[in-house]
């Protein structure tokens, strides 16, 4: 029953107890609440209050009292629990789920961590390298060595980014400032990652957000375009990201199943900020909210007067260890400085939450489910010292980051060598409760949008291709009105494309293509919140948009220029040509099987593939489109210009005529089905 | 059980038992979860939503809410142009909106909407899709979203919201998540970006495609993963959605050419194809007025923008009355409610280029069919188009007089997590619309 509770009883009946009761053990289910009336009768659902209650009809008397009532098959669950005595967890864990799942072989091993720190898989020859190398040697020394290398790779960077830029809300806009929108501190970001800064030093100085805002300094971070109170959301995103406390309720209201008030959110805005803040008045529960629920006593309070000054105040001495006193003046230059001594707060070793919060989003990155869950909302996830299914593999973890000088890549390399992250991931320990996540196997995990869109470039060898994100190309306006992106060589680089105007001139039809992608899979460029965890649900358009979109087909073409063309007309074999195609896909070769129905496929015409030399017609490339930018988009040309090149991206680049097209066609086809198949977008 | 259920606020149990089939297994690997039966006052009568959007910021006074001529030369304020009689006395237009003028009585032009925000296009742009200021906390879900999550598609088949125009974050489904989210198309040539194949993919190619596909499916190694087996089920969706026949919707060339020729250009054939797309079981359309072509700045008519103003509206025009008087053919107009709206309106003075500023303390936006009691106007402003003078409406009303329109109750919650989120910004319905 735990998920069941967790999601729709627990907060206000876990930590929070409301009116005494709490559905966070059998015992506490049975001794009932104040009312001292045990909520479950084993046995007997129709004289168990909680099943009377989450039947009835009575919005007075229903439980849950927010939401929507339990549906029929969640009903039908507790009210069978109970007719089956209760029992408590309600059933053992299977075998299966304790089964420590054996390690991945070679081949799925270094696609996995290939993914899992550069971001995108091995090239066809680093296979090639690894897997000779780790057939003849022992496994681990190989395995360890390999790790040690991508920890060193540049493009560690260009992976773990994204992670941050999720977590802090980094939203640049190429235009006017709004929505929540923010500098673009994703360059102070990437170099801080590239250059291996230690982590307590980059949240420090992004907490101080110094620098040109507009640059991309950390500066960019205390920026909320249109946000009434642009402090109180960086508060919510500095707790949560970093301290795992979600003050999301307490912009308004005291939080109704935290601990945590509205004067605690305004006390971090207040250090922030440096001075005193009050709660903006359209932050403010209306007075009718409050008159409109008489009658059932309201979940939410504001405990905060309205113009209430709120002064700087270090709220989080209880969850993290740490006060705010004499030892803190030793950490900051100017112990005046309310901002500087929230960074030294945060990220001073003293404060145990700080490294253990960062652990554990690691090791849910990894593994696919965190140690503590939800991993951005720790009194979410019940009671202290209960909280962790492995305390003391947090604790350890935590003590790596801190004693490897705060070192991010060494906890990702801590991880990565671990048995729990190399084993086969059949496991499912994100729905489970602390008690039940036993990480006998890994969870499997999508690849994000950003490994995707990286993946297909690599696989096909062709770097990304796009136009400069912007509109003004030349400085002629301040970055601070008018940003530019640059031209981006990694997925994590694009940002919102949004064309408020609806004006074809003030597309950027190339990018779009890549960003159609990207948002299929869950990635989003105006992160108006901070992301902690992407949603993951399947649909249609995640493999329609691979399928059929602008990006794959012409990626997947042997065009003019291209490596995948290269490689057509440069193979030996049919065979040795399929060959290196899954390898550079799915980072293995092929099975039996399949390699025998793809060389059947690709041998018919294969020793005539190469156009005659005197036959070999080359494409003539279109003349130059003129420039778009701010200052000519009003004029209609524009829109034309923009619309034809539309259509050219939508075209695609001319094949390449050293290849005969009938066979070209089957090779092609062979490119798209590999890209296509469910094991591409998976990590093994 | 060892999943997290499934929580998801939905539809009422009678629609979702009903609705599984598309939503369940078409469009999202995940079966929803069903609410338990909710009272849901179904006020009117609607199924679709057209959804006409005029960005830029439409004049109100140089259309819908026309006042006394005013002369950018002598910087005398006022309406642009002369002004004429409708089908519904004391309801005026402007000139070039001739067409649509006959048939007013099947229309409301709502010309007290109002909000603060001036400045900023995207900021207002937001506003009129979500209906309600940015907050710190939360991103909130665009008008077709909630359409979407409330009420799906209407048919098996279908997409319940589909955007023509450029894609954009303000359009989205925010906490309600990306199963509420639009396909989008900038074309009407082609079909939704993602669902419909490159033009030079042969009917033999996609077989060949699908062959290989199948190959490496029967290789692999079997699963009783979950996650795995949705997403196998994800790409089975995909590969027949898109095919020839979904996209066959998108084939304006199906249509009658002298009814194709009635709607006009490019924005009239995609009023056009929104009408397919209702025919199809679409629930909400979002038609994006967007092309500045005519007058280079659209309907964002600062300095010299308003020279050709009026080739925009004529095209408004015609591309609206043909595909009023189409659904009424039909037999659609009753059921489709049809609205036309903007991020803010202009002020009746001039610049110093002799065009208009932004001005969002009144502005008009129109409704039309939907099985509304339509009255050709509601709400009065001054003479100058710039103060209200009765029945203002809120951002908040306008969405509770959608949601109301299509059966939606306005004073209902949504929820992102435990948080209760009212489906408008406290709106009400403008109740003589529903007499």
């Amino acid at each position: 029953m735990w998920p069941l509770f967790r999601d729709r009883c627990a907060g206000c009946h876990g930590e929070k107890s409301q009116g005494g009761l709490k559905l966070d053990s059998l015992e506490a289910v049975l001794s009932g609440g104040d009312s001292g009336v045990a909520s479950v009768v084993p046995g007997d659902p129709d004289a168990s209050e909680l099943v009377e209650r989450i039947r009835s009809d009575s919005d007075g008397y229903r439980m849950p009292p927010t939401g929507d009532p339990m549906t029929e098959p969640e009903i039908a669950a507790v009210v069978s629990w109970v007719a089956d005595g209760a029992v408590w967890p309600g059933t053992m864990s299977a075998d299966s789920e304790l089964a420590v799942a054996p390690l991945v072989d070679d081949a799925s091993f270094l696609r996995r961590v290939y993914l899992d720190t550069v971001g995108v898989p091995p090239t066809r020859a680093e296979a090639e390298a690894f897997l000779r190398g780790a057939a003849d040697e022992d496994d681990a020394g190989v395995r360890d060595e390999l790790i040690r290398s991508l920890l060193d790779d540049d493009r560690f960077a260009d992976h773990w980014i994204s992670f941050w830029l999720d977590l802090l809300a980094e939203n640049p806009t190429l235009l006017n400032a709004s929505l929540n929108s923010t500098g673009p501190f994703r360059w102070f970001l990437h170099d801080a990652l590239r250059d291996r800064k230690p982590l307590d030093r980059m949240v420090t100085e992004l907490i101080l957000m110094r620098g040109d805002a507009a640059a991309g300094g950390s500066a960019g971070f205390g920026l909320a375009g249109e946000n009434d109170s642009p402090m109180a959301a960086k508060g919510h995103i500095v707790a949560s990201a970093f301290l795992g406390i979600e003050l999301q309720c307490a912009r308004c209201h005291d939080s109704p199943y935290h601990s945590t008030t509205q004067g605690d959110l305004y006390a971090l805005a207040a250090m922030l900020d440096r001075k005193p803040v009050t709660v903006p008045p359209t932050s403010r529960v209306p007075d009718a909210f409050f008159e409109e629920n008489e009658g059932r006593e309201s979940l939410i309070r504001a405990t905060l007067k309205p113009d209430e000054s709120v002064t700087p105040r270090w709220p989080f001495a209880a969850a993290t260890g740490i006060d705010d006193g004499d030892e803190v003046d030793a950490l900051v230059r100017d112990p005046g400085d309310s901002r500087e001594r929230l960074a030294a707060l945060i990220t001073a070793p003293q404060n145990e939450r700080f490294a253990r919060v960062i652990a554990n989003r690691v090791w849910k990155r990894l593994v696919g489910a965190g140690l503590v869950e939800p991993v951005g909302d720790w009194e979410g996830a019940g009671e202290e010292g209960k909280r962790a299914s492995h305390p003391g593999l947090l604790d350890r973890l935590a003590r790596e980051l801190v004693t490897s000088g705060y070192d991010f890549r060494h906890l990702v390399g801590a991880i990565l060598r671990s048995h729990t992250y190399q084993r086969e991931a059949t496991g499912n320990n994100v729905g489970d409760s602390p008690a039940g996540r036993y990480f006998a196997a890994p969870d499997r995990r999508r690849l994000s949008a950003e490994q995707i869109v990286d993946s297909i470039h690599a696989a096909v060898g062709e770097p990304i291709d796009v136009e400069e994100l912007t509109f003004v190309h030349d400085g002629r306006r301040p970055l601070a009105s008018r940003q530019t992106l640059g031209r981006p060589s990694r997925a994590w680089m694009f940002g919102d494309l949004k064309n408020e105007r609806d004006r074809p001139s003030l597309s950027l039809p190339r990018a779009r293509h890549v960003v159609d992608v990207l948002e299929a899979f869950g990635w989003n460029g105006a992160r108006q919140m901070p992301i902690s965890e992407r949603e993951t649900d399947p649909n249609v358009l995640q493999p329609g948009i691979l399928a059929n979109g602008t990006m794959t087909a012409n990626l997947t073409r042997a065009a003019v220029d291209s490596d995948l063309a290269r490689l057509a007309r440069e193979a030996d074999s049919a065979r040795r040509l399929v060959d290196a195609l899954f390898l550079r896909t799915l980072t293995r070769y092929p099975t039996d099987d399949e390699r025998q129905a793809f060389v059947a496929a690709l041998d018919e015409g294969f020793e005539t593939r190469l156009v005659a030399a005197e036959e070999i017609e080359w494409p003539t490339p279109p003349a130059e489109l003129p420039q778009v930018t701010w200052f000519n988009h009003l004029r209609p040309r524009a829109n034309e210009i923009q619309q034809a090149l539309e259509r050219r991206v939508r075209r695609g680049p001319p094949p390449d005529p050293r290849l005969d097209p009938n066979w070209r066609e089957v090779y092609e086809d062979a490119v798209w089905s590999l890209i296509n198949h469910r094991e591409f977008v998976w990590i093994p | 059980m060892n999943r997290p259920l499934r929580t998801r606020p939905t539809l009422s149990r009678r629609e979702c038992l009903a609705t599984a089939a598309v939503l369940g297994s078409r469009f999202v690997a995940t079966p929803r979860a069903c609410g338990s039966p909710e009272q849901t006052p179904s006020r009117g009568k609607a199924e679709h939503v057209i959804s006409i959007w005029l960005g830029g910021g439409m004049g109100q006074i140089d259309t819908f809410d026309p006042k006394a001529k005013g002369d950018p030369k002598s910087n005398k304020p006022g309406s642009y142009y002369e002004s004429i009689d409708t089908a519904v006395p004391g309801v005026r237009l402007c000139e070039h909106l001739s067409r649509m003028a006959p048939l007013m009585d099947r229309v409301t032009a709502v010309r007290t909407v109002h909000h603060g925000v001036i400045d900023e296009h995207a900021a207002a742009t937001n506003r009129m899709h979500t209906g309600r200021p940015v907050s710190g906390t939360i991103t909130y879900p665009s008008i077709g979203s909630i359409v979407a999550h409330e009420r799906g598609a209407a048919t098996d088949d279908a997409p319940p919201y589909v955007l023509i125009g450029y894609p954009n974050v303000t359009r989205g489904p925010g906490f309600l998540g990306a199963r509420d989210g639009y396909l989008y198309l900038t074309d009407t040539g082609q079909g939704p970006a993602g669902l419909s194949r490159p033009s030079n993919i042969s009917e033999a190619r996609q077989t060949r495609r699908e062959r290989f596909l199948g190959e490496l499916r029967r290789h692999a190694e079997p699963t009783d993963d979950r996650r795995l087996i949705d997403y196998d089920e994800t790409i089975d969706q995909s590969l027949r959605l898109s095919g020839p026949e979904f996209n066959r919707a998108f084939e304006l060339d199906r249509e009658p050419a002298g009814l194709r020729e009635r709607y006009g250009g490019e924005f009239g054939q995609r009023c056009l194809l929104s009408r397919r797309l209702v025919e199809r079981g679409v629930r909400f359309i979002e038609v994006s007025h967007n092309l500045n072509f005519l007058n280079g700045a659209g309907w964002d008519v600062h300095y010299e923008g308003i020279l050709d103003q009026h080739q925009l509206i004529r095209e408004l025009d015609v591309a609206v009355s043909a595909l009023i008087v189409d659904l009424e053919q039909k037999g659609l107009l009753e059921r489709t409610l049809l609205m036309i709206s903007t991020e803010f309106g202009r002020p009746a003075g001039f610049d110093s280029g002799g065009g208009r500023g932004h001005q969002g303390t009144a502005f008009t936006c129109v409704l039309a069919g939907g099985g509304l009691r339509h009255r050709g106007a509601w709400g009065e402003t001054d003479e100058q188009s710039k103060e209200i003078v009765s029945d203002p409406v809120g951002v908040p009303d306008l969405f509770a007089t959608v949601c109301a329109a299509v059966g939606i109750d306005p004073g209902k919650s949504l929820h992102d997590g435990d948080r209760p989120v009212p489906i408008t910004d406290r709106g009400t319905p403008i109740a003589a619309l529903f007499e």
